[in-house]
């Protein structure tokens, strides 16, 4: 009766395990995604980064950004970009906009400003004519940054950061 | 005497646009800019105790900041937007202090206004400022908006 008692207790824990682990859709190596995303205007340098064709219209851009840390290995991400114009009166691009996917690898290098160290993004997909740069703000905010590492100015209308749309992480 | 009350007259007339312009003057001389941003809406409605409607979705705001001449720690400001406009701006003091949760050294500009409290800017670049919530933490925006305010190039 004891033996019983006991296979039931590792059957029942095995089973939360398994429960547990397909909940989070986490393996082994693999971290929590991070997704970000926002809207920003359109701008020259950012486009060309993306290989936007320079006859789409182009007024303002959806971001959503998923980070994929790996443990020991090389972080990855996906990254999806609608843009077009407004369609006015709504958040929606005039005729649905056009959108673009990129894959690529992500790492992070320290910078110090003002005598604090922040990290830089790096994100490289093939698609890209160069690396696409954010320097992280905080744990929830990113904020888009030039190859100078200025700040990419937003305007009255939309800001060129990314926000945490996941769980909101303290700071 | 004619003559003389005359010209006491045109002195007297002048003297107001001659106040107003060295007014104006001096502010442009102490501006440290227009900074320009859409916002959510409904979390800065709840800390700043305004009530709203659920269908308020942003807020188009402008700050102006002025320094006090040197001083470059301290001015005056308006804030203008949402339920702040007209005679309503909100207008007040300012002063350096520093600290995020993230970022101890980090410049913050505190506004005091003598109903509203405080509220905390992040300066995160010359021309880049953030809206900090009552935790000292910047904002969490959504896919649309962010709390980010920018530096207009002119009035």
């Amino acid at each position: 009766m004891e033996s019983v008692s006991r296979l039931l207790s590792v059957v029942l824990a095995c089973c939360i395990a398994i429960n547990s682990c397909s909940q989070t859709g986490l393996s082994a190596g693999t971290l929590a995604t991070d997704v970000f995303a926002g809207s920003t205007p359109c701008n020259a340098s950012v486009n060309a980064v993306l290989k936007l064709p320079p006859s789409d219209t182009c007024v303002f851009m959806k971001w959503e950004l998923e980070m994929l840390p790996q443990k020991g290995k090389d972080s990855s991400f996906k990254l999806l970009i609608s843009y077009g114009d407004f369609q006015p009166n709504t958040m929606h691009f005039l005729g649905g906009g056009k959108s673009m996917r990129f894959v690529g690898k992500l790492w992070t290098t320290p910078i110090i400003r003002n005598g604090t160290n922040y990290k830089i993004l790096h994100l490289s997909s093939e698609q890209n004519a160069s690396e696409l740069l954010f320097i992280q703000l905080d744990n929830n905010i990113l904020h888009f940054i030039d190859s100078n590492m200025k700040f990419i100015k937003g305007d009255a209308s939309f800001a060129f950061a990314l926000n945490r749309i996941n769980a909101s992480k303290s700071n | 005497m004619k003559a003389i009350s005359s010209l006491f007259i045109l002195l007297c007339s002048c003297f107001p646009f001659t106040l107003v312009s060295a007014q104006l003057a001096n502010n442009k001389a102490n501006l440290i800019g227009y900074f320009d941003g859409r916002t959510p809406c409904q979390e800065l409605a709840k800390q700043l105790n305004e009530i709203t409607t659920p269908e308020c979705i942003k807020i188009k705001w402008r700050l102006t900041l002025y320094k006090n001449g040197a001083d470059t720690t301290s001015g005056t400001y308006s804030l203008e937007g949402f339920k702040f406009r007209g005679d309503s701006v909100l207008k007040g003091t300012w002063q350096i202090v520093s600290g995020t949760k993230a970022d101890p050294k980090a410049i913050i500009y505190q506004l005091h206004h003598s109903v509203k409290g405080s509220l905390f800017f992040l300066k995160a670049d010359d021309v880049v400022l953030f809206f900090l919530g009552k935790d000292r933490n910047i904002m969490v925006g959504n896919r649309h908006f962010s709390y980010a305010l920018y530096k207009a190039l002119e009035d």
